[in-house]
């Protein structure tokens, strides 16, 4: 006999279980388990996590949930086949569209009555309406409930579930089961109703209990002591000495339920065709349009013929069918991804790439061996992409089409508040605590420097030292639910009938129970809808250039203007998409692209994983000519040629596979996943041998083969897909093109689709400003809602949706600015209906400086013009006339940069100017003429710091000043000696040594300082 | 009328293995007769931990009481006489 749980919770039961399903499935197997249930609370999120572990470890999975029942009685429920699965689904979909988001509830009995088929129930925990009605003292109701149970279920398909705690009344309630399990001709059986895998991670699910009923330990409901954890057989035996037969039966349940997660493909929407045309021939239809050269001829059958065979002609459709809709309306939108390597997408007008002039494969994308769905990827108008969204759902309705999930899980800062509310620190204390801190994962909160700063000793005390020992704990254990950034599933019949849906907090969303991973591994296919906030960038510019050319468009573009090139070879790519980065501008200037391949190259080469592999330096050297290109072997050069003899791309895996070794396309993929996947030393040891092997057949040593499979195996895992790149280089170009020639509506589109892109408003109109671009602050009766630009006048005004806090209030202001422009402050006032905090910060943005009175002038009139407008008669109140001092300038810079976020004034350095440069102090102008190797001075303003986790423990400021920025290099024990000062100095002063490399420079810094005005902190 | 002891009353007890045999109160030996039920308590681990095994016991001398062992310390309490 083998003890088997049956009623298992793991972390997908939300703050209501302490292990994944894959601890719980390790720890069954070790207590000699041949099989394991998990029931998590009306979800199955776990499953495919669940189904892959149980897998792995050689044991049954059984899939099941514990329902929530109208009457909020619990039930245990496991499901024994195909019906079963698709009548939990059921069942789960209808109690969580049945209540408010995070709830579940069965709107009733009948639904129960209708579902049963395929399904064991076992009657659940003290939560259960059998055991709740013994409770009360009520035994009619309990045999009532067993009856109707037993006979909804069948004989076979119902138990009373039995459990023994060790909590004072469980052995009566145990017995009253018994008997009346007894009297009824029901069997029994013993779960342990686990909430976890080990005894000691109770503290971990009191923790998470306190997190769920949001109180402290001392007043949370919790468990009364650790016996909820995965049992061995040995301690069920001992526990159910009274009914030793209960233990047995989990074995005999478990026998009865036979129902795999099998991984395949949902049943698609059929797409209407013409008459006499199925799927297949209409997608030969819509791509054989026009003119084909032979090898494109040839290349479009190949793909067909695999399409066909994988039966996804129609996902093809459904897919174009929502491109059609997109393009129909103006929604700019291009396919990302491994898409871009098929000329059937390409065709369809899905991806903006033709394969064959790149060189890529369709074998990345999709093949005869590769077993795994292909995904679309497109990207559309971030502010636009609710309209294709809506599509989707009107053409399929919601019963069919939804988002998938996304689990947000504990990340250090809500890891480290949430465990210290727990144990009911003070707030204010947790603030302080929780703004220090420096790490982004759980699991490093009790490493941190920061923390350690901040509360210094404090940290040893026994309070503290629990509470970051289970915020490390909480890593990566689910929070809560949210919508996958764009990912819809789309199924012919409801799609509850294979995975459950709930509500999204969004109206009118909802979303499956599995992630984007969970429906990748059960073989389902999606559709990544993605905003890009670029694309929206690019579609405003668009209708900016428009109203001068309208003939205008953005795809009428070739890629090969020269000036466009030489813009990005000198880094001056602030707001260009991709290249605008620290990492970029480093590189750009020594790899001096020219030609459209050499933005594809910039975008896969510039990432950590080259950073990391070390490949970045090589390539670069073989480029500037002071490295010679060689290849491991001459066949290997049309493969690597375009990179210089580097692999960089995932497409040149699959070619170096094929042209060294022979391996078809499809082999070269599955060997290219494997170098990417978590453990790749093991799961590429099985190419191994017929890498060689295929090499010797082509010529190659077998020391040579090795040397490249080496080679594979030490980059393939960081290579990027060329695809990927292309399609990326295609918006790259463009943004890079109107940055160059229409600087103005570049800069205020970038302004009015924030947030994006890797640098602040601030540093985008500073950059503008310094291209020449006058920058009109935010005007009451001047601005627009959005920020606009005119490029023959090479100025941009700023929108009233700059100033913090407007929101939708921007296009009321204009709606009534339009009947007539606003006189003054009372004008405005009692015309709309605003806040005074949201006029004050108006005031404050200078929007009303027009006027020709200060701001502090215009704060202070405020007041009176609020008293007199709350007065029951039409009086205006004026009280005498109150002098205030004058605003400096400053202070108006300090105003605009609360309301505004920037100022389109002088940069703050520009009057300090001449006070630096007397002290010696240079400029980010200076920097690039000065000897390398100089020790020098400089200040700025700090725009951005990084601390890539390859970087080593160095960190990469950004510094700007009123000419330019500068990139400062800190070194670990430099940054750990001034990370304060770094972190909180509003101006940093610099000093360092001057590195230069080709055109690039930068500072190697030795110390920090905080900048004052008048006078500066010597360190 | 039975008493209940808060905080426990310490006892001496014979075990067997794990489970209560005899103990001594109010200078009386007391056999254990049979143990009608037991139960665990582990809690508090964030303050002052409580880890205690509960019985409840029938004597040879017809006393019905709860006696629990303090995990913390290993130490036998007497918690409650009914009569």
């Amino acid at each position: 006999m083998a003890y088997i749980e049956l009623h298992c919770h793991s972390h997908y039961s939300l703050l209501d279980g302490a292990s994944s399903p894959t601890e719980l499935v390790q720890r069954a197997a070790e207590l000699g388990m041949p099989a394991l249930a998990l029931t998590d609370h009306d979800a199955v999120y776990g499953a495919p996590e669940f189904a892959r572990a149980a897998r792995d470890a050689g044991i049954k999975p059984i899939f099941g949930a514990e329902l929530t029942l109208h009457d909020t009685s619990h039930l245990t429920l496991l499901v024994r086949d195909e019906t079963g699965w698709r009548n939990l689904c059921a069942l789960i979909t209808a109690g969580r569209h049945n209540a408010p988001k995070g709830q579940a509830r069965l709107p009733d009995d009948a639904l129960l009555e209708t579902h049963a088929a395929g399904l064991i129930a076992l009657s659940g925990c003290r939560q259960g309406r059998i055991a709740r009605s013994l409770l009360a003292g009520n035994r009619a109701a309990a045999e009532a409930h067993a009856r109707w149970f037993r006979r909804l279920f069948g004989h076979d398909g119902f138990r009373i579930e039995l459990h023994n705690h060790l909590l004072p009344d469980d052995r009566w309630l145990r017995h009253e089961l018994i008997a009346l399990a007894s009297d009824l001709s029901i069997g029994c059986v013993a779960t342990n109703n686990v909430h976890y895998a080990f005894r000691d991670q109770q503290r971990l699910q009191d923790v998470l209990s306190c997190i769920r009923q949001k109180l402290p330990l001392d007043e949370a409901h919790l468990r009364s002591n650790d016996e909820y954890a995965l049992r061995s057989e040995a301690d069920m035996i001992a526990l159910f000495a009274d009914c030793p037969e209960a233990v047995a039966n989990t074995q005999r349940i478990a026998a009865l339920c036979d129902f795999t997660l099998g991984e395949r493909l949902q049943p698609l929407p059929l797409i209407e065709t013409p008459p006499q045309m199925n799927a297949d021939d209409y997608l030969r239809h819509l791509c054989s349009s026009g003119q084909l050269t032979p090898s494109e001829q040839h290349q479009l059958d190949h793909e067909l013929d695999v399409i066909q065979q994988a039966g996804l002609s129609n996902y093809f459709l459904v897919v174009w069918d929502i491109v059609r809709f997109a393009r129909e309306r103006g929604i700019l939108c291009q396919g990302r991804g491994s898409a871009a390597n098929s000329f059937v997408a390409y065709r369809l007008q899905i991806s903006p790439i033709h394969p064959l002039e790149h060189g890529l494969l369709f074998e990345r994308f999709l093949s005869s061996e590769r077993q795994a769905v292909p995904d679309i990827d497109i990207d559309f108008d971030a502010e636009r992409r609710e309209e294709v969204i809506q599509y989707v759902y009107g053409k399929y309705g919601h019963a069919c089409a939804a988002m998938a999930c996304t689990f947000s899980t504990f990340q250090a800062k809500a890891a480290l508040r949430d465990a210290a509310k727990a144990f009911g620190l003070p707030l204010e204390i947790i603030n302080h605590a929780s703004a220090s801190l420096d790490t982004y994962r759980a699991r490093d909160v009790e490493h941190s420097v920061a923390l350690r700063e901040t509360l210094g000793d404090r940290l040893d005390d026994p309070v503290w030292t629990q509470v970051l020992e289970l915020a490390a704990q909480l890593d990566g254990a689910p929070r809560h639910l949210g919508i996958h950034n764009g990912g819809m599933v789309i199924h012919a019949a409801p799609l509850s009938e294979r995975v459950p849906t709930e509500p999204a907090t969004m109206t009118d969303r909802y979303v499956t129970q599995w992630d984007k991973d969970g429906l990748e591994d059960l073989g389902m296919i999606k559709i990544d809808i993605l905003g890009l906030r670029m694309l929206s960038v690019l579609a405003d510019c668009e209708a900016i250039i428009r109203e001068q050319a309208p003939d205008f468009s953005l795809s009428h573009l070739s890629f090969d203007d020269p000036a466009v090139y030489a813009m990005i070879r000198a880094a001056d790519t602030v707001g260009v998409f991709q290249v605008e980065s620290h990492a970029q501008m480093q590189v750009l200037p020594h790899l001096k692209p020219e030609i459209f391949n050499d933005l594809i190259v910039s975008i896969s080469l510039i990432r950590p994983g080259p950073v990391q592999g070390d490949m970045v330096h090589p390539y670069l050297r073989r480029r500037d000519g002071t490295e010679p290109v060689t290849y491991l072997h001459s066949l290997l050069e049309p493969a690597l040629r375009e990179t210089l003899g580097v692999v960089l791309f995932q497409e040149q895996v699959l070619k170096v596979a094929r042209d060294a070794a022979g391996f078809t396309p499809g082999q070269g993929e599955l060997l290219r996943r494997a170098l990417g996947s978590k453990n790749p030393e093991a799961a590429i040891a099985r190419f191994l041998t017929p890498f060689i092997e295929g090499a010797a057949a082509n010529g190659i040593d077998e020391a040579t083969a090795q040397l490249i499979f080496d080679k594979l195996a030490a980059f393939g895992g960081y290579s990027f897909p060329k695809s990927h790149a292309a399609a990326f280089a295609c918006i790259v170009y463009r943004s890079a093109w109107l940055k160059l020639n229409y600087p103005a509506a570049f800069a205020a589109a970038l302004l009015n689709n924030q947030p994006m892109g890797f640098w602040s408003p601030s540093v985008i109109v500073n950059d503008a400003k310094r291209h020449g671009i006058t920058v009109q602050g935010v005007d009451l009766n001047a601005s627009a809602a959005r920020c606009t630009a005119d490029d023959a006048a090479r100025s941009v005004r700023l929108g009233l949706n700059s100033v913090s806090g407007m929101g939708s209030t921007a296009a009321l202001i204009v709606q009534k600015r339009s009947e007539r422009p606003f006189r003054d402050l009372h004008d405005f006032y009692v015309r709309l209906p605003l806040s005074r905090r949201l006029i004050e910060t108006v005031i404050a943005s200078g929007a009303m400086d027009d006027w020709g009175i200060s701001r502090r002038d215009l704060l202070w009139k405020l007041g009176e013009v609020a008293a007199s407008a709350g007065d029951a008669l039409p009086l205006r109140v004026e009280s005498g006339p109150v002098v205030l001092p004058a605003l400096t300038t400053d202070e108006a810079l300090r105003m605009e940069v609360s309301a505004v976020g920037l100022s389109v004034e002088a940069h703050p350095l520009t009057r300090q100017r001449w006070r630096l440069k007397d002290r010696g102090y240079l400029s980010s102008v200076d920097l690039h003429h000065t000897p390398d190797a100089a020790v020098i001075r400089v200040v700025g303003l700090l725009v951005m710091h990084q601390a890539p986790p390859t970087a080593k423990g160095f960190h990469f400021l950004t510094l700007e000043d009123e000419l330019g920025m500068m990139s400062v290099i800190v070194r670990p024990k430099i940054y750990a000696r001034y990370r304060r000062v770094i972190r909180h100095a509003p101006l940093l002063v610099v000093r360092g040594k001057v590195q230069h490399e080709g055109n690039v420079v930068n500072l190697l810094a030795d110390s920090f300082a905080g900048w004052k005005r008048k006078e500066e902190v010597r360190k | 009328m039975s008493r209940l002891w808060r905080e426990g009353l310490p006892i001496r007890m014979m075990a067997r293995g794990d489970l209560p045999a005899h103990f001594f109160w109010n200078n009386q030996a007391h056999h254990v007769l049979y143990i009608s039920n037991r139960w665990r308590v582990q809690t508090g681990w964030w303050r002052f931990a409580i880890q205690r095994t509960y019985f409840k016991l029938v004597t040879q001398s017809d006393l019905v009481v709860v006696v629990y062992r303090d995990e913390t310390v290993s130490r036998w309490f007497l918690a409650q006489v009914f009569d």
